[in-house]
């Protein structure tokens, strides 16, 4: 059924404008939300979703709505909007290709079942339980489920299924938290090992001590890495943001940004990558893309208006964050690597497992000064006394020339994906 | 209905969003999508089923009945004992005169309108200039299985502007943005374009903040964030209930300084106003801390029954999203110091303004927030500017650092992020001064 509304949008809309894409998409999902350690809430959802871009004489227009039904309003706004705009130099919308093998990111074992969503409570309850100084706060599982349709006028229709599996845990010890997740598209994610982290913690963050101010190696985890330097290198090596002038990284391709063994990829075809994609929101075959490589800036991102606009080529990183605005330019996963350090906590550092605030650093310069959560003074790889409290301050950019190395395991932290991450000579405000 | 349920309400949320893209000037994007989107709660013999729908059709009038079926089946694997407080008071509050309303502004007008005010930002020394505009308007309808039946529609709308200014390689933003719910604001507002542009180019010649304890006055747009971040997040209901608030058991004890009065207010006619919230209960005016004293939470119906000290009414969520103990509007009372005398009082120290967001770990019991820009002072009087300044602090002891609270309260809004929805709010402050503070910044000197 849907297919034929396509087809009937593509040629109705032709009619008003050069070219015509249209993105369908359908989800559904169940979960169980824990309040302390009690299942309070069960449920379900089903969405659906219509996106529609025209383009004529360079003008670009896109609406969408979430009642497919009412496709003939979204198209009229599409091509309201495309009045509107500035015209752009455009070199048209990708002809299909042949797409290799199926989904990337989609599991056809992972079924919305509330009961697999019930197991996964329990198993985290069981982790957790471990330490029974240690109450939860809350937490849950959840399994959804969804599609993409993506079509153009010049005769792309792609489809890609998607499969997510999720599970978190919130805990407390007197006044220490913990909290721990995961999220693959299978079911491989281990709700027990995710309770008992959880849990640990708390149990271990309970009576820290003060630390003095000073300069000292840093061991961050994967989520506090990936907090701090994800969105903030996402958006430096955006295209759009690198010609516009709103990126630190701009005039630095080909130059050293980073320690000389440090590599940064963006790869769709990651194994078990959330980001996994054969195509992006505008139908170009997505590949693997070097930004960084031996911690020299090798390139950009772009999509495909960004790319004509700057006699560019789009590099399949076009991205949409749902039915409302336009296309954006976003990584699939972002990949990264440095020298291995058989035990990245050697000697005499900090670890810091997470930070708050992260969101707060500088976007532009990357100037930052966030708070630690869960951070111990450690010894050869052994977490001694947890810290109470302190600040990091330094610049993200900056940081990326002081890492000396990462665990030989890589985690999976939304896309991103990177191991524990040893930094040399970091402030910490006591 | 189904009798077996004890309880049952829906929330269906329709509408438009509008957003227009001004980059470097010219239109990047302007146009127009729909949504509609609900969420049906039904509280079977324990705890709630949930379904959620998008899109939601109210005219097909046996869907209701078949997602209630599927609620109540979800409903059986929750164990927890869910009670609702009564919800007296659901008459709602009048939506704020609309001055000029948006929705009637042709997109091309607003699109010219946001050009002036993006343009006026390109200041001399400023490189590349963005500017955003958003409207949103929402037709809420709530009904629940006490036959009660409640239809709003709001539209809130404003913009953004954003100017980059460059010097020998440097670089650095200044970010201006206002956004309303009665109406319009995008005429005569070219100073603040001006503004953002000027920010960009004086925070070149700042120096990096260096980190420490110190005494600090922050104004009212970051005093604001203070609130919201070390007091209002910990006294909301259900993280009290859940055991994840420090502020739990503390109700009659003084947790500030007695200068210190904190007020969430549901009714003021601020970007977080809600005619009722989304369990359809109409808000009251809360102080959460009254002369240094923690008084009342913020709750749901749930957890006013589990918790106590406080009423319902605090309840948000976004379309199609399920309801949660929220901030609206958030402020520190007044005091009656002058801004002068505070910066006086300050001696040595420092002064942080604007806002680049916040966070806070109530279970901890510590939050850190970012400034926009700041400047030292000293001997009384402020001197050189600095940037990339934070704030840390621990919600037992910082409020009662709190030595001087202003007169000059002012709202700013802004939007909230708590269990992956985002709803608008307000937060606000007078200048206050905190007789010790803990500074982040990377500055050596």
């Amino acid at each position: 059924m849907y297919k034929e509304i396509v087809t009937d949008i593509i040629e109705t809309g032709l009619q008003s404008a050069d070219e015509v894409e249209v993105g369908l998409l359908s989800s559904e999902s169940v979960s169980i939300e824990m309040k302390r350690s009690v299942p309070a809430h069960a449920g379900a959802s089903f969405g659906t979703g219509l996106v529609i871009r025209v383009i004529d004489s360079g003008r670009i227009g896109s609406s969408g709505t979430s009642t497919i039904a009412d496709w003939r309003v979204c198209l009229d706004s599409a091509i309201s909007s495309a009045h509107l705009a500035e015209p752009v130099p455009w070199g048209g919308l990708p002809d299909p290709v042949p797409l290799k093998g199926d989904s990337l990111s989609f599991d056809s074992a992972v079924k919305t079942d509330p009961d697999i969503a019930l197991s996964f409570c329990n198993r985290l309850l069981e982790g957790a339980s471990v330490y029974p100084d240690v109450e939860v706060v809350g937490g849950g599982a959840g399994l959804s489920l969804g599609s993409v349709l993506l079509a153009n006028s010049k005769g792309i229709q792609y489809e890609e299924d998607h499969s997510s599996v999720s599970a978190s845990l919130e805990t407390i010890a007197d006044q220490s938290t913990g909290f721990e997740y995961d999220r693959s598209y299978s079911l491989d994610i281990d709700p027990y090992e995710i309770g008992r982290r959880a849990a640990e913690l708390a149990s271990t963050s309970r009576n820290g001590i003060p630390i003095e101010t000073g300069t000292y190696d840093l061991l961050l985890s994967p989520i506090a890495f990936s907090g701090l330097v994800a969105s903030l290198l996402q958006s430096a090596v955006n295209g759009r943001s690198v010609h516009m002038g709103r990126s630190f990284l701009a005039e630095k391709l080909g130059e050293v940004i980073g320690s000389d063994h440090l590599s940064v990829i963006d790869d769709p075809f990651y194994p078990g990558g959330l980001g996994n994609s054969r195509f992006d929101a505008e139908g170009v075959p997505t590949r693997k893309n070097m930004l960084i490589e031996d911690g020299v800036l090798q390139s950009f991102v772009y999509d495909l208006k960004t790319a004509y606009r700057f006699g560019k080529e789009s590099t399949g990183n076009a991205a949409r964050g749902g039915i409302a605005g336009g296309v954006s330019i976003g990584l699939h996963n972002m990949v990264f690597s440095a020298e291995t350090m058989q035990e990245p906590g050697e000697g005499h550092c900090i670890s810091i497992n997470d930070v708050i605030g992260a969101h707060t650093a500088n976007p532009l310069t990357g100037d930052f000064s966030v708070e630690v959560q869960n951070a111990f003074i450690m010894e050869d790889g052994i977490c001694q006394e947890p810290v109470r409290k302190a600040m990091i301050a330094g610049n993200i950019f900056e940081m990326l020339g002081r890492i000396t190395g990462m665990g030989p395991i890589p985690r999976r932290v939304g896309s991103v994906i990177v191991p524990p991450v040893r930094i040399s000579g970091m402030r910490l405000v006591g | 209905m189904d009798s077996r349920l004890r309880y049952w309400d829906l929330r269906h949320v329709s509408g438009e969003h509008t957003g227009i893209d001004i980059d470097n000037g010219e239109i990047e994007s302007a146009g127009v999508t729909f949504f509609s989107k609900a969420i049906i709660r039904a509280l079977g013999p324990r705890g709630w089923g949930i379904v959620a729908v998008s899109p939601f059709d109210p005219d097909d009038k046996g869907a209701l009945g078949d997602f209630l079926l599927q609620a109540e089946r979800a409903a059986v694997v929750t164990a927890e004992d869910v009670v609702l407080s009564d919800a007296p008071d659901r008459k709602l509050l009048p939506v704020p005169p609309v001055k000029e309303d948006p929705t009637e502004i042709p997109l091309e007008e607003k699109g010219a309108l946001l050009m002036q005010i993006t343009e006026a930002a390109r200041v001399s020394g400023v490189s590349n200039t963005r500017g955003t505009y958003t409207e949103r308007v929402e037709e809420v309808t709530f009904l629940d299985s006490t036959g009660y039946e409640a239809s709003y529609t709001t539209c809130r709308s404003g913009f953004s502007v954003m100017a980059i200014a460059k010097q020998n390689g440097a670089m650095q933003m200044g970010y201006v943005r206002d956004h309303r719910i009665d109406g319009l604001n995008l005429r005569g507002r070219i100073d603040d374009g001006i503004r953002a542009g000027t920010r960009a180019v004086a925070l070149l010649n700042a120096r990096a903040a260096k980190g420490g304890r110190m005494r600090a006055v922050l104004d009212p747009e970051l005093g604001g964030v203070f609130a919201h971040e070390a007091v209002g997040h910990a006294s909301e209901g259900d993280l009290v209930k859940e055991g994840a608030s420090v502020l739990k058991d503390r109700i009659g004890t003084a947790i500030g300084s007695p200068i210190v009065t904190i007020i969430d207010d549901p009714t003021m006619h601020a970007f977080g106003f809600e005619p009722v919230d989304a369990e359809g209960v109409a808000g009251k005016r809360t102080a959460i801390i009254e002369d240094g004293i923690l008084k009342r939470y913020l709750h749901s119906r749930e957890t006013a029954a589990a918790v106590g000290n406080g009423d319902a009414g605090h309840s948000r969520a976004m379309p199609g999203d399920l309801p949660i103990v929220r901030m609206s509007n958030t402020y520190i009372a007044p005091g009656d110091a002058r801004y002068d005398e505070m910066i006086e009082e300050c001696r040595d120290g420092i002064l942080l303004g604007g806002s680049r967001g916040g966070q806070v770990d109530p279970g901890r019991g510590v939050f850190q927030f970012n400034a926009e820009f700041g400047y030292l002072i000293e001997g009384g009087e402020l001197t050189e500017m600095v940037r990339d300044v934070s704030l840390t602090g621990e919600i037992l002891s910082t409020l009662h650092a709190i030595s001087l609270c202003g007169n000059d309260l002012k709202m700013h809004p802004g939007y909230c992020g708590k269990g992956g929805q985002s709803v608008p709010v307000s937060d606000g402050s007078p200048h206050i001064l905190l007789s010790e503070a803990i500074i982040g910044g990377s500055g050596d000197v």
